[in-house]
């Protein structure tokens, strides 16, 4: 039963899920990221207080030492994510050039109308 | 249309040109006083901008560095949005001569060409580059000769002439690091007509260039990957084009 390593992964789950909550209600995370936090944390509970259930499903896909097919998916699960952010921050970049260059059209174009408006000065 | 009829658009992108960006400017009123030159200002550290408003040039100033294709997309986009019949882009770093300007704008004005490229390369042997330069050129020659199914033997070159439809279609989707010889594919596979004219540059007169020695590596390799994708893209509808 509650061998001392279940009993880690829970807590560190709930830990996770709970800061991934925190950060939400500070605003400092979006929901839709927040969600595959949860998924993902939930799952490890579920793992860890069902531990037959990642032998069934090693035994499904033919890996030998389940842990292991656990680990291949948490890596792809990262690199996913990654790539992900990769996305994210390139539609950034893009927003971001564009955004700048319409401050630079803008502010060009309201220099002319002042100078415009006042000759003198 | 001729040249005296047509509104040309100078674009000068840069960046911490305080040195070159002068005599850049006074080549520039000294041959064509009747073009707007509007100077790209990429968030230079130095004196460029008081430079280009000293000698009472437009200036605008990015708020952000964003490198030279976002810079030179800014002034594209300037164009567009101002009404001008045909853009060049010329370097801010003094390696472009205005008096060739005449020179890549006049296919556009008659209607040979979409875009003009400024090359190097047409007329023999005035340019003297470092090794990894040239192998450079060599390399996107080759495989922009390939892509575009006819010779482009100066694909780097910074000195070119776009008219209406091709400063709007670039005004929407410019590469950004490295972005002339994927450009030159983007256009092509967009249907616009490329041309190259033979014209002199000068050797660079003040600063360094942009690409260092480790730069070049991932320059080739990062342009390389550009234009397969750039290639390997749908053609984009074109807007429909706007009267008035």
């Amino acid at each position: 039963m509650g061998s001392r390593i279940q009993i880690l992964a829970i807590t560190a789950s709930i830990l996770v899920i709970l800061l991934v909550i925190f950060l939400v209600r500070q605003r400092k995370l979006r929901e839709e990221y927040c969600i595959i936090w949860i998924i993902g944390s939930l799952s490890l509970i579920v793992f860890s207080i069902w531990r037959g259930l990642l032998d069934i499903i090693g035994n499904l896909v033919g890996v030998y030492y389940a842990p292991a097919f656990l680990l291949l998916v948490g890596i792809m699960f990262g690199a996913l994510g990654f790539l992900h952010l990769m996305v994210v921050i390139s539609t950034h970049t893009d927003q971001n050039k564009n955004m700048a260059q319409e401050i630079a059209l803008l502010k060009g174009k309201l220099e002319e109308l002042t100078a415009r408006r006042e000759p003198s000065g | 249309m001729s040249s005296a009829e047509s509104r040309v658009c100078i674009i000068v992108p840069a960046y911490n040109e305080e040195v070159n960006i002068r005599p850049v400017i006074e080549d520039l009123r000294r041959c064509h006083p009747e073009f707007k030159i509007v100077v790209i200002n990429d968030c230079s550290e130095d004196g460029t901008e008081k430079a280009v408003r000293e000698l009472g040039q437009t200036v605008l100033n990015l708020p952000v560095n964003l490198g030279i294709g976002g810079a030179v997309q800014t002034g594209l986009k300037f164009a567009r949005d101002n009404g001008y019949d045909i853009a060049v882009q010329f370097d801010g770093d003094g390696q472009h001569r205005a008096i060739e300007i005449e020179r890549i704008i006049t296919p556009v004005i008659n209607g040979e060409a979409d875009v003009v490229i400024g090359s190097r390369f047409l007329s023999p042997g005035n340019y003297k580059g470092s090794f990894s330069r040239r192998l450079g050129i060599s390399v996107f020659r080759f495989v922009n000769s390939l892509m575009v199914g006819s010779r482009i033997l100066d694909n780097t070159s910074g000195f070119r002439a776009y008219n209406r439809d091709a400063i709007s279609f670039l005004a929407r989707i410019y590469p950004q690091d490295y972005p002339e010889p994927e450009a030159v594919i983007e256009l092509h596979r967009n249907r616009f007509s490329i041309m190259e004219v033979p014209v002199v540059m000068r050797e660079r007169t003040g600063g360094k260039s942009s690409i260092g020695v480790f730069g070049s590596i991932y320059y080739m390799i990062k342009v390389l990957l550009g234009i397969m994708i750039a290639f390997s893209r749908k053609p984009i509808p074109r807007e429909e084009p706007e009267d008035g």
